[in-house]
């Protein structure tokens, strides 16, 4: 059984550089996106076991993406991790849209994210999925 | 006056409001509509009168909110819709049922308001505002993993010193990241509550998960807590989000300011025309020459006893801010070394 593959898709490179080396330090494969477009080419060529997906992103947002993923059967089952970066404090109706879009996806964390609490939800959406 | 005179005044009267109004009877048909409420939903001329409200009104949002007033008791629903199709126009919609002295029900009233540049200014500042969240919030997240990621030795071994030095700049992190949330909160409830979604709230039910959402903090310092709510409270209007970091941040502070093993109690009832809510906790207790400052925004007491607790001073100004968004009204009487017991009451209408 070989190690688990993770997308990370979020156009912060040094956020991205920093996920990359927690979760390969607990035995992830990670690969990277920095935009929209090429997250869902990279879903479709990697076939990757989890995706980790920034909400704030430019050209196409975290939603539409997400949208994108569970409305195609091939990649739907995927685990979507949502990073978001915008709190509860604003529930102004676009951010409705947002608790709307948190339905679709399989798990959100607002950033800043404590690196322990990543982990744990990631292995998580894991064990949930294995079942 | 007599009366034809009467009656056309008052249609020359709601005729001049800038907002539309619609009136229907128990049996759902249109008794009564302005020029605005006209335009608004389209009801060409007088047509409309006298006929069913579902036969006539095109837009399913409005025609959605009149039937759940009058199948089911609301006391007010506000919601923004988009009556044009062509997107430019923004009408906030709120429905009430009209009943009699008996409360048994007459009709709905609707009114029509057209928000359009309140809604500019609202894109503007939600916009400008989760843009702010955006900006402030990405290099704490990248510099809190990064921290973590030298002090995990992830890239080397660090000395003492180092490790020391990087401690403390993860823990301003931190700080950094409460501070602009609080002060996030702080903005979204001074300027947007007004604008914000207003529904019908189930106080209990969102207690209930905030305590939830609370007790591993609670677990950690083996605070116990009670929760106790009166059966069959009424639901309140209001802004479910205000609310919630409102419950929020009485129970941090509660957890925050009360010493390990201690306890403090939520407990929710009726009175009179209002939902009460009394929250106590048997920590610190406040002196009394500071609580007439607890509730300005920033202050925290600074002494010896309380140096070790972490906040931004935020917390009790963005409390203060929901109740009164909500014409409510906040009491608070404490003893230092005994407790603090914080009583909050929101009207029901």
């Amino acid at each position: 059984m070989g190690k688990k593959k993770i997308l990370l898709v979020d156009d912060d490179a040094d956020f991205v550089e920093a996920t990359k080396v927690i979760l390969e330090s607990k035995s992830y494969d990670i690969s990277i996106a920095h935009d929209g477009q090429e997250g869902l080419e990279k879903v479709r060529t990697e076939r990757p076991d989890l995706i980790i997906l920034d909400v704030m992103m430019p050209n196409m947002d975290g939603y539409e993406v997400c949208a994108k993923l569970k409305a195609d059967p091939a990649c739907s089952r995927i685990p979507v991790l949502l990073l978001t970066a915008v709190g509860n404090a604003i529930p102004s109706s676009k951010y409705t849209k947002e608790m709307g879009m948190r339905m679709e996806a399989d798990d959100y964390i607002p950033k800043p994210v404590e690196p322990e609490e990543l982990v744990e939800r990631v292995e998580n959406l894991f064990r949930i999925s294995k079942g | 006056m007599p009366y034809r005179a009467m009656k056309e005044s008052l249609n020359a009267v709601i005729d001049s409001l800038s907002d539309g109004i619609l009136v229907t009877d128990d049996a759902g048909c249109i008794m009564l509509y302005n020029q605005k409420a006209e335009a608004f939903l389209d009801l060409k001329g007088h047509a409309a009168l006298g006929q069913p409200f579902q036969d006539h009104i095109k837009n399913k949002v409005v025609v959605e909110m009149i039937t759940k007033i009058m199948i089911r008791d609301n006391p007010y629903q506000a919601e923004e819709i988009c009556l044009m199709d062509t997107g430019d126009k923004r009408v906030r919609v709120h429905v009430n049922p009209v009943k009699d002295a008996h409360e048994a029900l007459l009709g709905t009233v609707t009114l029509l308001h057209d928000v359009a540049q309140l809604s500019a200014i609202d894109k503007i500042k939600s916009n400008f505002l989760a843009m702010v969240s955006h900006q402030l919030k990405s290099p704490l997240s990248s510099t809190l993993l990064q921290t973590s990621i030298l002090l995990d030795g992830m890239v080397g071994e660090m000395s003492e010193k180092q490790r020391d030095l990087i401690q403390k700049i993860k823990a301003k992190i931190r700080g950094m990241t409460d501070l602009v949330n609080d002060v996030l909160d702080v903005c979204f409830i001074e300027e947007g509550a007004y604008v914000a979604q207003i529904e019908a709230l189930n106080l209990p039910e969102i207690l209930q998960r905030t305590v939830e959402l609370m007790q591993p903090q609670s677990h950690d310092k083996n605070i116990g807590f009670q929760v106790s709510i009166d059966e069959d409270l009424p639901l309140i209007t209001g802004n479910r989000s205000s609310i919630e970091a409102m419950f929020i941040n009485l129970i941090s502070n509660a957890i925050k300011y009360t010493p390990a093993n201690g306890q403090f109690h939520v407990h929710m009832m009726k009175k009179a025309q209002h939902i009460q809510i009394e929250i106590s906790d048997t920590g610190l207790g406040i002196e009394a020459k500071d609580i007439p400052h607890i509730f300005e925004k920033f202050f925290r007491e600074r002494s010896e006893r309380t140096k070790h607790i972490s906040g931004t001073g935020l917390g009790l100004s963005i409390v203060k801010g929901v109740v009164e968004a909500h014409r409510g009204s906040i009491h608070v009487e404490s003893e230092v070394g005994k407790g603090t017991t914080f009583t909050i009451l929101l009207p029901l209408k």
